[in-house]
């Protein structure tokens, strides 16, 4: 059943990708591509197939034993069967695909086999991972071979390096680029929960000896995460997509998964800890003991530090490209204190919370307000600094050149977000808020206890309204400076000539226009030239244009795409 | 309208950054008073809402016993009460208390707390109860024990 799963997954993404790329690229939805979901779907479940049947196999010539409760005879019949039929038909299939895409270019620069070498290569890499780590902490735990683990490692590591020659050898940097990245992710969260437990044990063992029991699980459990992830991240992060072209994908990556997710979690754990000392210096310890209040102190510890290091790490590799672009340096300002912002904000709507809970009557029992009061400002403490000094940035750049800065990209689009998430915020709290107000009029049992019940719709209401009220002011002062015209651009732009994405990429850039390539095939096309391109463009605003280069250079026509 | 909008315009973003942190510095500055006044509530066993929350308070602390004492022997419960979802962080607010006759019957505002502040749910329990011996006893299907048979 699961294969059933598995490949109506598969097919299904792959007509998702068929369709969508049809539209994106206005190519016709014809039969190649309809065969193309179906063979590359066949052999995705027919690897899957026989490499679950060859990872039984192999475990059980490595000595591993069926659990209990497992019908040994059924599971071996279903390994002989994976094996003996997929092995084949995946090889026939596979050599099929070989003869296909030496017959034909175009089925190698098909995006459904992007798409299949992606997933092939991700799926076999992700399960050897998880088979390594249980390999290793079962060795370091146990002092024990764990031979289903480690046949799980083999024969999925030999399914990723498969695929990854393939896509190495076939895919350009642009196709290979999602599945480079994405390997990247697998691999940070890995090493950095592998990093985190290594260090959060480590901690307690030093800080709290006899606490934690037994002491060697947490360690072995950090080591076999840290040893996956790590050989993963290498491969795919610092030898391939650290040195891909500094492109929108790959800034992505970097700045909201690197800078942004190591920044969230090293706010979260700094909160927390500042948090649980805070509680004990003032707060309310509700009767623990030193040892039962900060069991958490060490993990929460490890994973702000790791936090901070994942930050520091991404944020250096965005500070080189950030040198040369201007726009990366403030998108990185606007997304850090965004997050920063958020938390500030959170520790508003808190004292909110706090306020009512303190002036209504009510019993807590292991929450107390004091408590809550002391989250508010914890939040406070850690996210203004944090916003201040990335904002002051910002509001420097904005005086030393008001018109570029106000007219950024990045500038509309984070204001534009902040009105839209606190908007989303203010309207789902105040329903919230609502409810609880109008259900105790409706019982007649308007109290307290409807205040009380409403301070979590009253505190969110009440930070997205300050987040509002700043922001609101910052809009329309930006709306009084002057912003230049932009230049004249086309409505819309068809080049025709050689194939050449990257170039469809700059265009829309430049111009700010919808572009589009139609490769020419009856004639073997010039390169393009960009600056040529942009310079061919100049002149005709409001128009559709069709850009041909043939062997005479640019010729520019007008058309109307409306009739 | 132009009159107000242009009058917003004027507002500079400093003069209502500094209102908003003006305004959380007293906001924190009254919680932080209303805080330190505030103590646990007497809870008077002699009332419905009292017994209500005194049950809840020994059942969550762990202590059966009490708790046990304050459900109506036919839920057929006995201390030490296993089996049970036992909560570790709530918060109760009062939202009506009604005595007709021998019965009461009271609604509770609880929050409950799993990992922290910002994990938190709440919902209403109605708690019925009955007069024995001059002193009340929770009956039906009280939260979170419900019953014990």
């Amino acid at each position: 059943m699961t294969f059933l799963g598995v490949a109506i997954l598969a097919l299904l993404a792959g007509l998702i990708t068929v369709v969508v790329n049809a539209g994106r690229h206005r190519e016709s939805l014809d039969a190649r591509n309809v065969r193309r979901v179906f063979q590359y779907a066949v052999l995705y479940a027919l690897v899957v197939v026989s490499a679950i049947g060859a990872t039984e196999l192999l475990g059980r010539l490595l000595g591993a034993e069926a659990p209990a409760w497992q019908d040994d005879s059924y599971a071996l019949a279903q390994a002989l069967t994976f094996v003996l039929v997929g092995v084949p038909l995946a090889a026939l299939l596979a050599w099929w695909t070989w003869r296909s895409h030496r017959a034909s270019p175009a089925e190698t620069r098909s995006p459904l086999f992007t798409t299949y070498l992606t997933i092939a290569a991700l799926t076999g890499l992700v399960v050897a991972a998880a088979g390594l780590q249980v390999a290793v902490f079962e060795a370091i735990d146990h002092a024990e071979f764990d031979a289903q683990a480690t046949a799980r490692f083999v024969v999925w590591a030999a399914v990723w390096l498969g695929h990854w020659i393939v896509a190495r050898r076939s895919l350009d940097v642009a196709a290979a680029t999602p599945h480079l990245l994405l390997g990247s992710l697998v691999g940070l969260v890995l090493a950095a929960t592998g990093l985190i437990q290594l260090l959060g044990t480590s901690l307690d063992l030093l800080l709290r000896p006899g606490a934690v029991v037994p002491p060697l699980t947490g360690l072995a459990r950090g080591a076999g995460l840290l040893t996956a992830g790590g050989l993963v991240w290498i491969r795919y992060w610092v030898l391939s997509a650290s040195r891909l072209p500094r492109q929108v994908l790959w800034l992505a990556y970097v700045l909201l998964i690197g800078v942004a997710g190591g920044l969230i979690m090293a706010i979260a754990a700094v909160s927390m800890l500042l948090w649980t000392i805070l509680v004990w210096i003032v707060g309310d310890r509700l009767d623990q003991t030193f040892a039962q209040h900060f069991d958490s102190t060490a993990m929460q510890t490890a994973t702000a530090v790791i936090g901070v290091v994942i930050w520091w790490y991404h944020r250096a590799a965005v500070g080189q490209s950030a040198a040369e672009h201007r726009e990366i340096r403030r998108t990185y300002d606007y997304l850090v204190g965004g997050i920063a912002l958020i938390a500030a904000a959170s520790g508003v709507g808190t004292i909110i919370v706090a306020l009512i809970e303190a002036a209504t009557p009510g019993l807590d029992i292991g929450m107390p307000t004091i408590n809550t009061l002391l989250a508010a400002l914890t939040l406070l403490v850690v996210g203004t600094p944090v916003w201040w000094f990335h904002w002051q940035r910002l509001k420097a750049a904005v005086g030393a050149d008001p018109a570029a800065e106000v007219a950024a990209l990045s500038r509309r689009i984070y204001l534009v977000l902040l009105f839209g998430v606190a908007g989303v915020a203010a309207v789902v709290a105040l329903l919230v808020a609502a409810y609880a107000f109008f259900r105790d009029l409706v019982d007649a049992q308007l109290g307290t206890a409807t205040l009380r019940a409403m301070r979590y719709g009253l505190g969110v209401l009440v930070a997205s309204a300050a987040v509002s009220a700043y922001h609101g002011a910052v809009f329309r002062q930006d709306r009084q400076i002057d912003v230049p015209d932009r230049p004249s651009r086309p409505r819309s732009v068809v080049l025709i000539g050689a194939h050449d994405p990257d170039l469809v990429r700059r265009i829309r850039q430049a111009t700010d226009s919808p572009a589009e390539l139609w490769v020419r095939t009856d004639a073997a096309a010039e390169q393009w030239d960009e600056e040529s391109v942009l310079a061919a463009l100049d002149g005709y605003s409001g128009k559709d244009l069709l850009v041909i280069a043939d062997e005479t250079g640019l010729r520019v026509l007008e058309v109307d795409r409306r009739r | 309208m132009d009159g107000g909008e242009a009058g917003l315009s004027r507002v500079p973003p400093n003069a209502v950054l500094g209102v908003v942190a003006a305004l959380v510095v007293v906001l924190a500055v009254v919680t932080a008073l209303l805080t330190t006044q505030r103590e646990r509530p007497e809870l008077d066993p002699g009332t419905p809402e009292g017994t209500v929350q005194i049950f809840i308070l020994a059942f969550v602390e762990g202590d059966d016993d009490q708790a046990v004492a304050l459900l109506d022997p036919a839920l057929g419960c006995s201390a030490p009460l296993r089996d049970v979802y036992r909560p570790s962080r709530v918060s109760l607010s009062v939202v009506s208390s009604k005595i007709t006759g021998e019965e009461g019957v009271v609604v509770l505002d609880v929050t409950e707390y799993s990992g922290g502040l910002f994990d938190s749910w709440s919902h209403r329990e109605d708690f019925y109860l009955i007069r024995a011996d001059g002193s009340w006893l929770i009956t039906g299907n009280p939260w979170p024990v419900y019953s014990c048979k």
